[in-house]
């Protein structure tokens, strides 16, 4: 028998990390603990009764061979802390976690890497800042690392993607669960260009309880986290308590004052957070630059003086038809085949029937 | 002695002649009634019997039977009560009955004598007119309402004694014809105090509104909460073309019949029927034992509007399919079927998610799946029934306190106007009559476009992937644009606009979260 299975049988059968801490404290190593007589086994104080029944039935019936079979056959590695491949950023963490269950690869210990996280039901601004600020890090080398959840986690992992860089997702659940369902596709492309982790044991559900908890990876495995929007009870904040915890960078993008979707983040600069006001700034604090050609380009449009004049005009924040017309000076009529033009380019886009965002 | 009199009852929204036949004869005291009359028809001889003995004419103690003929019809409402105590009256030879024989009565009596007014006199009158009868009796209250009659005489009563009187022979004062056409000529102060220019900006919005009402396009209207949707759909009717003496009379005939129409006044202003989404299929459709016009009967001529329109259950939306397309609602019952007009135009207002401000992501939370689930809702029945969608922006402060009023109702109501006489004598003799009734090979054949247009319009459809409805929609769309502009072809600036209105997309009109 080796290592993993020790792990594979203690990990796998659902006991708590408090507790496996414990065991490990007590009697050295798992395997200590697995080899003791069923007598001396079921006196231990640290589990309760269901639990020792439980994993004296795993270590019976060989489970853990079972599943070890299972994880190959889905391409899912095992890693316990032990183990070479462990991320050793991870092994600094006071609560480190004793299994990670990784599919692709594990972030390379000398690659630099930063956290991405911000609100799930984030603005269409937030949006494109975290798309940008993961585009041109993951470009510059750097891994991006978030949970793939809705919103501000999505987009830093598409920009990442569309940097052609590298980037992580550590989830809530099971390696085996896309959680949210909607991002298959996305879930795919992390796969091969980076990894999917998590410490729980594949099947496990979504629970909301997980996911707090899944932030501590997160920061743990970045060497800085950038906050995109957050409010000011935000999930995002339980990282950035963390990253604060393990002597992480933090830093966050700058609102405007009033933006509920921004307070959280204010709060974070008036508490000393770093303040993000373009992604090369990120890029500095890792020490490294912008390479070059990444700069967006402005679309031509020609001797159409209106259509730039309206590009320009229309932001992230989406805006009504009354609002961009007033702002141009235009009749209405000139304004509609305006916007056919630039939403058919490709440029703009309708948000919310009526309001108009760039894309 | 026998004698027989007309009255009238009126079954949904038609007036029909009732023969009310008395005889009085020998036998044991009694008061039948028969002739398949409902309970307060039934009711009548309690009043009947008070009201002659407290005119002052002794009731004898003799067999008197009241048939009301024709016998198949369901008798209904209070209008039965005076031409049956006029009848007994000349049965017993106190009124003349030469002159009463030739007369039609309507009206309700109280025990003391007095004749009250009753619903759907109008309605009587009209059909009083259409089979030549010469004189109506009914009550004073209502004697304004019928006074529209040409060639009947309308003699409004406060009593039974009046009646006996005037049936005697003696004189009475006649009111004078209200002339409906110099009666609505004079409604030129719309009274409801109802304008576009008390909408501070959302120039778009009333371009929209403005839109749709020129080509009979079916309206949805979203935005968040106070943006001023109900307000704009309540100014509708005020630009809308003035009723013409026709439609005047038909839909004040619909409020007669319904009750409720006003004392002394019909109706002059296009009616706007506000809806709630807990309305149940008979007070939308009409319905009832005896069916009575519903919601869209009530906005012939005029607005329907759904507020809500997302919480609407589909199978009452699905009930408006069908009147929509023919323009009236038949509801059967066992005896006889009841045809109502229904033309209406249909405005619908809804908040663009559950908290109702999104796009705006400070205020609104709701997460991206609610937002796709919410528009969702509106799907398949409802967003079929919508030709043009218009965001309703927020007003900005500093618009409220600048007060740029923009166009009013005036004006509005003005180049509608215009755009309808175009519409009218493009589709004479087809059967259409607005833009929106247009129907897919129709459109083709009269929304003529500029080649730019047609480039544009194809192009814009294979980008923005439009189904083919979508596609027909906005074609229908940008024939009224052209309408307003005043000119017949339409060109590409007609077509961007009449795409800036479609609604068949409106799911994906939130943020993709891939």
């Amino acid at each position: 028998m080796e290592k993993k299975d020790y792990w594979l049988w203690l990990c796998g059968s659902g006991v708590s990390r408090q507790k496996i801490r414990k065991i490990t404290e007590h009697y050295g190593t798992v395997r200590n603990f697995f080899q003791l007589e069923k007598k001396r086994f079921f006196v231990d104080g640290i589990l309760n009764p269901e639990e020792k029944e439980r994993l004296w039935q795993r270590k019976k019936e060989k489970k853990y061979l079972e599943e070890k079979e299972q994880l190959q056959k889905k391409g899912i590695e095992f890693l316990y802390p032990e183990h070479p491949a462990y991320p050793t950023r991870l092994k600094y963490l006071s609560d480190y976690p004793y299994s990670l269950y990784v599919r692709g690869e594990v972030p390379p210990d000398r690659q630099a890497a930063a956290g991405i996280v911000g609100s799930r039901t984030c603005s269409n601004y937030g949006r494109n800042v975290a798309k940008e600020i993961g585009r041109q890090a993951a470009a510059a080398g750097i891994g991006i690392i978030s949970g793939m959840a809705r919103g501000i986690d999505t987009c830093a992992h598409l920009g990442a993607l569309s940097g052609k860089g590298k980037t992580w997702a550590v989830l809530g659940c099971g390696i085996d669960i896309c959680y949210p369902k909607e991002n298959r596709e996305l879930y795919d492309r992390i796969c091969e260009h980076g990894g999917l982790l998590t410490e729980y044991p594949p099947g496990t559900p979504p629970l909301p309880i997980l996911f707090p908890q899944r932030n501590r990876i997160i920061s743990g495995l970045s060497d800085a986290v950038v906050v995109v929007e957050a409010r000011e009870k935000s999930g995002s904040l339980i990282t950035v308590e963390f990253a604060l915890e393990q002597g992480k960078d933090v830093y966050a993008v700058p609102g405007r004052i009033g933006d509920a979707l921004n307070a959280g983040c204010n709060r974070l600069i008036q508490n000393g957070a770093g303040i993000l006001t373009a992604p090369a700034d990120l890029l500095r604090a890792f020490g490294t630059n912008c390479r070059s050609g990444q700069v967006q380009t402005v679309p031509e449009f020609g001797t159409n003086k209106y259509l730039t004049q309206l590009y320009n005009l229309i932001k992230d924040i989406p805006q009504s038809f009354d609002a961009l017309r007033e702002q141009m000076g235009i009749s209405p009529e000139q304004m509609f085949p305006l916007l056919l033009e630039l939403q058919m380019s490709g440029q703009i886009r309708e948000l919310g029937k009526g309001c108009y965002v760039r894309i | 002695m026998y004698c027989c009199l007309k009255g009238m009852v009126v079954l949904g929204i038609e007036a029909e002649v009732v023969d009310v036949e008395v005889d009085i004869g020998n036998g044991l005291p009694a008061f039948e009634m028969v002739g398949l009359p409902a309970s307060e028809v039934r009711e009548a001889k309690e009043r009947v019997r008070a009201a002659i003995k407290n005119s002052g004419y002794a009731l004898p103690a003799k067999r008197i039977t009241v048939n009301l003929s024709p016998g198949d019809i369901p008798k209904k409402g209070t209008g039965l009560d005076l031409p049956i105590a006029a009848g007994i009256l000349c049965g017993l030879g106190i009124v003349s009955r030469h002159l009463a024989e030739n007369a039609v009565f309507a009206g309700e009596l109280g025990l003391e004598g007095t004749v009250r007014a009753c619903n759907g006199v109008l309605r009587m009158v009209q059909k009083a007119e259409s089979v030549h009868c010469c004189r109506f009796f009914l009550s004073k209250e209502n004697q304004y309402e019928a006074s529209v009659a040409e060639q009947t005489e309308v003699i409004g009563v406060r009593t039974l004694r009046e009646v006996v009187s005037i049936l005697n022979g003696e004189a009475y004062n006649a009111e004078p014809a209200v002339h409906l056409e110099d009666w609505l000529r004079d409604r030129t102060d719309r009274g409801d105090g109802l304008d576009f220019s008390q909408i501070i900006g959302q120039a778009s919005m009333k371009r929209a509104v403005k839109t749709a009402v020129a080509g009979r396009h079916n309206l949805l209207l979203i935005g968040p909460p106070g943006a001023g949707k109900t307000m704009a759909a309540k100014r509708i009717p005020g630009i809308l073309p003035q009723l013409t003496v026709r439609e005047c009379k038909e839909i004040s005939g619909i409020y007669s019949a319904a009750g409720m129409l006003e004392q002394d006044a019909f109706i002059w202003k296009r009616p706007f029927r506000e809806v709630h989404h807990s309305i149940t299929k008979q007070a939308l459709i009409g319905g009832g034992r005896y069916p009575k016009p519903g919601e869209i009967t009530l906005a012939h001529t005029g607005v329907l509007f759904l507020d809500e329109y997302g919480e609407f259950p589909a199978h009452i939306l699905e009930l408006l399919r069908q009147p929509m397309e023919a323009k009236e609602i038949c509801i059967s019952r066992l005896d006889r079927r009841y045809v109502f007009p229904a033309d209406f135009m249909l405005a619908a207002a809804m908040n663009p998610c559950k908290c109702g401000y999104y796009p705006d992501r400070n205020r609104c939370r709701c997460p991206e799946q609610e937002v796709r689930r919410y528009l969702q809702r509106i799907s398949g029945p409802l967003l079929d029934r919508i030709d043009l969608a218009v965001y309703v922006p927020k007003a900005e402060i500093e618009q409220l306190e600048n007060r740029q009023t923009g166009e009013n109702s005036a004006e509005m109501r003005e180049q509608v106007r215009a755009a309808w006489q175009l519409q009218q004598e493009r589709y004479r003799d087809t059967g259409i009559l607005f833009n929106g009734q247009l129907q897919g090979s129709q459109a083709e054949r009269y929304c003529r476009m500029t080649g730019e247009a047609k480039r544009l319009l194809s192009q814009a459809a294979r980008h923005l992937e439009f189904s083919a409805r979508g596609y027909y929609k906005v074609m229908k769309t940008a024939r009224t644009v052209a309408d307003l502009s005043g000119t017949e072809q339409i060109d590409s600036t007609h077509i961007a606009e009449a795409i800036s209105y479609r609604a068949s997309d409106l799911q994906s009109l939130t943020a993709e979260t891939g």
